[in-house]
Parts: structure tokens; C-alpha cells; sequence
């Protein structure tokens, strides 16, 4: 069955605060496809800038696990360190997410339910489960493949994890995904997605 | 007016504390749901990551992982869309599959070119020469390569689109700043927002407007057989996924 509203019924797993476990090894490597040529590119030219200079060395400039994380609960001096950062290192950061839950006054048993789903930052896929359950943070739920879908409103549920009664009532601003903070009301793109690759709709012209 | 929004004045103190809505704010810029958000960003647009994406790809699995970079967001009838090329630029889709947030497997996109000609490479999914934020490309290990703004590929094995589409994301940014108009951003279109409160909720369904309607992304699209992403083919478990963008060293 196809969960209703996406995220929104899958975020109620939030409360679960399921954290990620471990894999083991014997990871499958792929075989590799045959290349293609394009049109109005030298294929010299691109062979020799493709295979060129294989010892360059390059430094992380941006990175970005789950959306809004870093961007809304990180205090704008830190974010430049948090762009030079990896997964494994955000769990540095994640007092900062609770207490930016907390200075709205909501509980700290919200913002540690919070915390536990966004640390390490990373979109987290269950592979195990039904993908009919994919959604942002759906992974934490017993059932949900989790990931973070072109059609989920993250924004909403972003709202809604701090200011509702959804996972804590204490001191909440408003019921899930209603007004006045609890939503945008923006709730969908404004460009149709694709259901074949590469998905996301042609670009405006 | 401020006060009718903020019960007992919490929102109020938050906004001080550089709460969500500050938090929001911030990204003054903000048209994705991670946009310029240091100078760094700021002044080299090509390697801001706006959005990482991860979900089923429609045929049964097979995983999409997207990548969406480049601010400003790239307004519609912009002359050149380019990507950053391999001397300067190095985009990436990073995954950890043994649950220690530690990338196993990377998939590393290059470019050469310019403008109106770029071609994209796609190395990858391989295990890196080296983990965290200083890397090197696993040299010679082409997956797929082709020209931009085409489907490379297999629909068997991977598939790669890299170029300009809609960007995904969706926000009322608008009425956002209307709200906490303190944080509205100091150029652009926002800017000339009323500097006081004029607003104290979002909009209501059918007055709400998507901000970044009308707006493109670069973006860097990847499908796959899931199976290749996991630890254990056969018995598929938990994995994570980020993106990033990466400086050459020396430019």
C-alpha cells in the first residue's frame, strides 16, 4: 500500500528514534557500461582531459547529507566547518540541533528524538524494507525504506517536528502540518516530476 | 504584531537564539534546502550542493541518487549552464554501508568542456583511494561517459543524466520573510520585503506560493541496482548517502 501524504505519515516514526546499525561486509561491485559518444565534443580532446592528471588532489567544499540540518539548526559561524566535514564527524554538531529545538522552548526529550534520527547526517536507506515506504526519515519506522523522495516536503516536516503536537506537545505551536507554523502550504512542485529517468522535470527555458 | 504568533513569547526568544525560523532565514538565500550558506559557497555558486536525493527508481531494484548543485539557482533562459570542469571541480555522491558514517563505495562526476559542449564522467560506485574530505579520483575506472544533458548509460546497469532541470525543491520563501523579516536577505527580489512583521502564519492552500517556482538546478542524476549499494547483496541492509563538491588544489 502506498503511504498517504509521504513523509507526513511516515514522520510519525520519528518518535521510534531509530538509530543506524551497523551492515556487514561483502559488498557487490558493479560491472562497468560502455561509454557514450556525444556529438560536437572532440572525443581526443575529451579523452585527454578525462584521463588527465589522475593525481589531482581536491578538498571538500560543500557537503550535505539530509536537507535543512546543517542549513537551519547549525548557527551560522559553524557552517563552514560543517561544510568541511563528513558523516562520521556531524555528531559534533548534533548538541547544536538539540538546543536549536530547545530555545523554542520545546522539551529536550524532542530534541533528542530529533537528534537521534539526523546523526550521523547522512539520507538513511533500508534496503530491507518496501520501497512503497520510502520517505524522508521513513526509514526509522519498523517498515520504511527511508530516503528522501523528489515529492516529499521536507519543509513541513521540518515545521512540524519542531513546533507541533506530533512528537511532543509540550509547548508546541500548532497540530502537524497546519497552520500558522506548522506548514508552508506549499506542498508540491511546481514542475510535474517524471516517473522514468532522470526524474526530476525538464528545466525551464 | 509579532506576539500573535508567539505563544508566551517563545518563538520571539528563538528567533533571537537563531531558532528554525532564523535558521530558515539564513539562508537568506535560501531557495533549496542548503544554499549558499558560507562566502565560500557564496562566491563559487558551482560548488554549492543545494539538494541530495535518494529513492526507488521505477523500475523494481533499482535506487536513483541525485545530486542537485550550482547557486544561485539557476533562473530559467540563463545563457550557459555549465558544471564545474575536472581542473577545478570534483562532484560527488558518497555512501556508507557498514553503518560507521564513513564512506565505502563513491561515485566521482567530472567534466570537461565549455559551455554548450560539456561532457560528464561518472567513476563509480568503487571504493575511494581515500575517506573523508581530501580525495583523489580512482584513476582510469570510467563507469559511463558521454555528453551532458543526455541519458548515458545502461537501463540494466547504471545510468547517468548530468544537466540543467527544474529544481525539485518548494518553499513559500516569500511569505517566510514576510514573517521574520529581519532575516530577509540584503539583495535580490526578497530584499524589498517591509522590514517590519506583516504576516504572523504562512499562507493559507491556494494563497501560498512556491518560491523557486520557475527556477533550475545543475543536477547530477544516478541510477543503479540497489544490490550494488549494499554491504550484502543478499541480504540488503541500511546504507547512507551525502553529497559533496570538492576544490582542486592549486586554483
Amino acid at each position: 500500500m502506498m503511504w498517504k501524504n509521504d513523509t507526513r505519515a511516515l514522520f510519525a516514526a520519528l518518535a521510534l528514534g531509530v538509530a543506524l546499525a551497523g551492515c556487514s561486509d561483502n559488498r557487490g561491485q558493479p560491472s562497468t557500461s560502455a561509454g557514450i559518444a556525444g556529438p560536437n565534443v572532440s572525443a581526443s580532446l575529451d579523452e585527454a582531459d578525462d584521463e588527465g592528471d589522475d593525481n589531482t588532489v581536491y578538498d571538500q567544499t560543500d557537503f550535505l547529507g539530509n536537507p535543512l540540518v546543517s542549513e537551519v539548526t547549525i548557527v551560522k559561524a559553524n557552517h563552514a566547518a560543517y561544510n568541511h566535514t563528513q558523516p562520521y564527524n556531524t555528531a559534533t554538531f548534533r548538541p547544536q540541533t538539540e538546543a536549536f529545538v530547545t530555545s523554542f522552548g520545546r522539551p529536550q526529550a524532542l530534541a533528542t528524538v530529533i537528534g537521534s534520527v539526523l546523526y550521523p547526517d547522512m539520507i538513511v536507506v533500508d534496503a530491507s524494507k518496501n520501497t512503497n515506504t520510502a520517505g524522508w526519515l521513513s526509514w526509522a519506522l519498523a517498515a520504511g525504506w527511508g530516503g528522501r523522495k523528489l515529492s516529499d516536503d521536507v519543509v513541513d516536516v521540518a515545521l512540524t517536528a519542531v513546533f507541533s503536537t506530533l512528537l511532543n506537545p509540550t509547548g508546541a505551536f500548532c497540530a502537524p502540518f497546519t497552520l500558522p507554523l506548522c506548514t508552508d502550504n506549499v506542498n508540491s512542485n511546481d514542475a510535474a516530476f517524471s516517473s522514468t529517468f532522470p526524474y526530476l522535470a525538464s528545466p525551464h527555458t | 504584531m509579532m506576539q500573535r504568533i508567539l505563544k508566551h513569547g517563545r518563538l520571539a526568544s528563538a528567533i533571537v537564539a537563531g531558532g528554525l525560523v532564523a535558521g530558515l532565514a539564513t539562508v537568506g538565500r535560501l531557495k533549496a534546502s542548503d544554499h549558499q550558506d558560507t562566502p565560500e559557497v557564496e562566491l563559487s555558486p558551482r560548488y554549492d550542493v543545494n539538494d541530495v536525493y535518494v529513492f526507488p527508481a521505477a523500475t523494481p531494484g533499482r535506487t536513483v541518487l541525485v545530486l542537485g548543485t550550482s547557486s544561485p539557482l539557476t533562473p530559467a533562459k540563463t545563457p550557459s549552464f555549465t558544471f564545474g570542469t575536472k581542473d577545478q571541480e570534483l562532484y560527488q555522491i558518497k555512501v556508507d554501508n557498514t553503518g560507521d558514517a564513513v564512506e565505502d563505495l563513491v561515485f566521482q562526476i567530472t567534466f570537461s568542456g565549455s559551455a554548450g559542449h560539456q561532457r560528464v564522467t561518472l567513476r563509480g560506485p568503487v571504493k575511494p583511494n581515500t575517506t573523508g574530505p581530501t580525495n583523489t579520483l580512482v584513476g582510469g575506472k570510467k563507469t559511463v561517459s558521454g555528453p551532458v544533458n543526455t541519458v548515458l548509460g545502461s537501463s540494466d546497469g547504471v545510468q547517468l543524466f548530468a544537466g540543467p532541470r527544474d529544481d525539485p525543491f518548494f518553499i513559500d520563501l516569500e511569505q517566510f520573510f514576510r514573517i521574520v523579516p529581519d532575516r530577509k536577505p540584503v539583495t535580490g527580489p526578497l530584499s524589498q520585503l517591509p522590514s517590519t512583521p506583516t504576516a504572523t502564519s504562512f499562507r493559507a492552500a491556494g494563497q501560498a506560493l512556491d518560491y523557486v517556482r520557475g527556477f533550475n538546478d545543475m543536477a547530477i542524476v544516478i541510477e543503479l541496482p540497489t544490490s550494488w549499494l549494499v554491504a550484502n547483496p543478499q541480504h540488503p541492509g541500511r546504507f547512507g548517502v551525502w553529497g559533496t563538491t570538492s576544490r582542486a588544489r592549486g586554483i
